[in-house]
């Protein structure tokens, strides 16, 4: 019994590192209709940027996210606007070019400059546990599940709350309308770019004193926030963040009890179980709501 | 305040607006009229930016803007409601409103304005919590209407407002438009219910097939011949 309770615990603490991947790219896809296949790797480059700042200068990951948050706000701003505005208004299947091409390009710069090799970093609080009621819980994982939690709520007030925010969700809603309200519709998808990939570059920071980087990292993160995207419905974040937590229980629990091979398989149940009974999603609307 | 000179627009290699000419005076309300497919939206979108000009001149208060940028044409005032209402169909009535004030020049004055607008669209006020996409299509296109005017327009662009109510709620969009109209606002009003918009306007326009035909005081074109027979069924 312990061990069971001990087991959904931390997979539902892992479940942060998915929501802070899923819920920029649900932000993304919602309100700037676009997917972005280059998420996963944006991850990467957060871990090693987090992993090389550690080794060369023995920054903690956690001062590190500190540095990588603005960052990677800068390199969405950026990747925006080099790679998504001049192909906004472009068909669908351009976006898929240019994001699956960068995704591959990044791949293999890292590929080439860092090699295949695992690589991982050594805190000393890796392993550090609080054990409450006999349940240890893991200080890395819980720093990841708070972090998680608060990215989103605090998420949620800033699009409920503050001008920005309103004019993120108006876009999402209508862009025409949200142009005729003097919404400058280009910076609000510069700076929705931006904020999603800094969160999944704060969520590499936070992954990096428990996991290993190499080039492809991204892939099998950026896989279950889409399940996480779609399962909670497009565009929403609470929806992500429902669904990221559901599928780290999933996970862990179907590793554990039957075998870590099959949890993929098992989430993509809960995934399609999911969909048959409500096709837009946990929270999904017909609409798109940020 | 505004004037179109020889505009020519359309979308592509398709020309819809074939040189128009047409001016709203501070504090005048406008009707534009004309059939389906006569451009009348073209001409407003044109004007509010969402489709740019192909030839010809957009003078706001003496300034040309016709390269203006959409959303820097509604921080200046230029501020249209749309044809279908255009809503934020997940943001409740409230944020509607205050969106509409999204603009700097507009923002200061968020309070007073919503103020305003609650005493002359009570409705809104009552359903201020409601999410816009729940409600009747006559309560939508209130709240397009004071969403328009929470941007403080300095003109206000109102694309058939009528369009789809039924005729008791056409009656109490009128109403409002008539209360708005009072408070000195300047409209550019585009309605197919001719006999309706003529009862507003002070002056109107005839467009057909993306030329104006027909001009003048709303009061003479009202008794116009062929503008009955063709318009309103007469
Ligand atoms: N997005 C578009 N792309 C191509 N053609 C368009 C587009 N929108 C309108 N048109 C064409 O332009 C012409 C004028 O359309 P417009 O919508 O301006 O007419 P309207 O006077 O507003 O008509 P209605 O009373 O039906 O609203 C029509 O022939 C229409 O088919
Ligand atoms: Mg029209």
């Amino acid at each position: 019994m312990d061990i069971l309770v001990q087991v959904v615990i931390s997979g539902i603490l892992f479940g942060g590192i998915y929501a802070l991947v899923s819920i920029g790219l649900t932000l993304i896809m919602g309100v700037m209709d676009i997917v972005n296949f280059a998420h996963g790797e944006y991850l990467m480059v957060a871990l090693y940027t987090t992993y090389f700042l550690n080794q060369l200068w023995n920054v903690d990951p956690y001062v590190a996210a500190i540095a990588v948050i603005p960052l990677f706000f800068l390199f969405g701003l950026l990747s925006e606007r080099v790679l998504i505005r001049p192909t906004l208004d472009k068909p669908a299947f351009v976006h898929v070019f240019v994001t699956l091409g960068l995704s591959i390009i990044l791949q293999n710069l890292a590929l080439l400059m860092f090699s295949g090799n695992f690589r991982s970093i050594s805190v000393p609080y890796a392993q550090y546990s609080y054990e409450i009621f006999d349940i240890l819980i893991n200080y890395p994982r819980l720093v990841i599940f708070i972090v998680g939690i608060l990215v989103a709520i605090g998420l949620h007030f800033f699009l409920h709350y503050t001008w920005v925010g309103k004019a993120i969700r108006a876009t999402a809603q209508n862009k025409n309308a949200a142009l005729l309200m003097g919404i400058n519709v280009q910076k609000v998808y510069a700076i929705t770019f931006a904020i999603g990939v800094s969160l999944v570059g704060l969520g590499g920071s936070l992954l990096m004193p428990i996991y290993s980087v190499y080039p492809t990292v991204g892939f099998q993160f950026v896989l279950v926030a889409f399940v996480a995207v779609v399962m909670g419905g497009l565009g929403s974040i609470k929806g992500a963040v429902i669904a990221s937590f559901l599928i780290g229980l999933v996970e862990t629990l179907s590793g554990f009890f039957i075998d870590p091979s099959v949890k993929q398989a098992l989430y993509f149940t809960v995934f399609i179980m999911v969909l048959l009974f409500r096709p837009y999603g946990l929270f999904g609307k017909k609409t798109k709501v940020a | 305040m505004l004037a179109l000179k020889n505009l020519r627009a359309g979308y592509g290699d398709i020309e819809v607006l074939h040189g128009v000419n047409l001016e709203v005076n501070t504090g005048e309300v406008v009707a534009l009229l004309g059939a389906n497919a006569a451009g009348k939206t073209t001409l407003i979108n044109c004007v509010s930016g969402l489709i740019s000009a192909v030839e010809g001149q957009i003078l706001f208060a003496g300034k040309d803007i016709t390269k203006l940028p959409a959303h820097e044409r509604a921080s200046i005032g230029i501020i249209q409601v749309c044809e279908g209402r255009n809503l934020f169909p997940d943001m409740t009535v409230e944020e509607n409103l205050e969106l509409g004030a999204y603009s700097v020049r507009a923002r200061r004055y968020l309070k007073e304005t919503l103020d305003s607008v609650y005493q002359l669209l009570p409705i809104l006020k009552e359903r201020r919590k409601a999410l816009a996409g729940s409600l009747s299509g006559g309560q939508q296109q209130m709240v397009a209407l004071g969403r328009g005017l929470m941007s403080r327009p300095k003109i206000l662009m109102l694309d058939e407002p009528s369009l789809g109510l039924a005729p008791v709620i056409v009656e109490t969009v009128f109403q409002a438009i008539k209360r708005i109209a009072e408070t000195g606002s300047t409209i550019l009003l585009v309605e197919q219910n001719v006999v309706k918009a003529l009862e507003i306007a002070s002056r109107a326009y005839v467009l057909e097939n993306g030329n104006i035909v027909m001009s003048g005081k709303a009061s003479d074109l009202a008794k116009d011949d062929g503008l009955r027979r063709a318009y309103m069924g007469i």
